[in-house]
């Protein structure tokens, strides 16, 4: 006899679960007052270098400790300690993107209750990690100028969902035909509420006015 | 690029549904994916194959509805189905290109067939 072939409802979002893991993170660093940054960006856009530089200028003022993501490989994680910062290495094994249970795991190594600010510097990579909330306080996605103006177009989910857009590389901006004034256009069109810094993380241009946004979030954060 | 963790989560939560109803096989896994999800049909189903071996999903069929993408526009305030390939963020009553993006980004599994 043929067996009977049932159907049963599910109607589950196959990112509920991490979601749900995402916002408990996100209360957990909030009573424990850690500001979780999470840094996205592609590959070679300056990410590491920014977190150098934001290192720099504010580890007088808050605690810092800083989750890298790769794939593979430790020099991320190699360069940030040499700033006697506290850093922890996730290698991802492959995995595109990191979610909340992984970001939870690089906290939990972190020692975070006695952290004020960690940066998570996710994989780098403009399309998997848009679609992975990892219980960050604020996201933040990094562009820099010889990746293009068009960027915006091709990866308008990341750019919709950040708080905020750094363009790097600024002092190499007449070298490549980079329109500064349409990306802010394009990217203001995705998202209307974002901020947009332009630096240059190797000459220190421009990183003062990120600061301050990002020393205002972590106060706002903490209230 | 990320289809491979996805269907990870599928197995799971398609094992977990089957278990809980008794089943000895899933036959088919129903999904509805909206037009800008950033998953493609032919590689999940290919990866499905490969991590599902030697459960009771092995040989289950992986099922696609695509789910159209609808964009609000915030000047006439009108609701818009979009084309999704290239996606056009345009307003189609006023040409308006400041749009907030309603739905397309929908990842579920809608229901699964088992014996």
């Amino acid at each position: 006899m043929m067996s009977q072939i049932r159907t049963i409802e599910i109607k589950k979002s196959v990112f509920e679960d991490n979601t749900i893991k995402a916002d408990e993170l996100r209360r957990e660093l909030k009573n424990q007052k850690t500001f979780l940054l999470n840094l996205m960006s592609s590959p070679g856009s300056g990410k590491t270098s920014t977190v150098m530089g934001t290192i720099d200028r504010i580890r007088d003022r808050f605690k810092m400790g800083v989750i890298e993501a790769d794939i593979d490989s430790v020099v991320d994680a190699e360069k940030v300690a040499s700033k006697g910062v506290p850093v922890i290495q996730l290698q991802t094994g492959g995995l595109c993107h990191v979610d909340a249970t992984m970001t939870k795991e690089g906290l939990g190594g972190l020692k975070t209750k006695e952290l004020d600010v960690v940066i998570l510097e996710n994989v780098g990579n403009l399309v998997c990690p848009a679609e992975f909330d990892t219980g960050a306080s604020k996201n933040v996605m990094i562009l820099s100028v010889p990746e293009g103006d068009d960027k915006p177009l091709k990866y308008p989910l990341m750019f919709s969902i950040v708080d905020a857009l750094i363009i790097n590389k600024i002092d190499c901006a007449s070298y490549f035909d980079f329109d500064t004034k349409a990306v802010k256009e394009r990217v203001t069109k995705l998202n209307p509420d974002i901020a947009v810094f332009e630096i240059s993380a190797k000459t220190g241009e421009g990183l003062d006015s990120w600061i301050d946004w990002l020393c205002e979030q972590v106060v706002i954060w903490n209230r | 690029m990320h289809e491979l963790s996805i269907m990870e989560n599928v197995l799971d939560i398609s094992v977990d549904y089957a278990e809980k109803n008794n089943a000895s096989k899933i036959v088919q896994i129903n999904i509805t994916s909206g037009a800008l999800s950033n998953i493609i049909p032919k590689w999940a189903q290919l990866f499905f194959r490969m991590i599902s071996k030697d459960t009771i999903a092995e040989e289950a069929l992986v099922e696609f509805e695509i789910l159209p993408v609808f964009v609000k526009c915030r000047e006439c305030e009108n609701i818009s189905k979009i084309e999704s390939d290239p996606p056009s963020f345009v307003c189609k009553d006023c040409g308006s290109d400041a749009v907030t993006l309603l739905s397309g980004r929908e990842f579920q599994i809608k229901s699964i067939e088992i014996i």
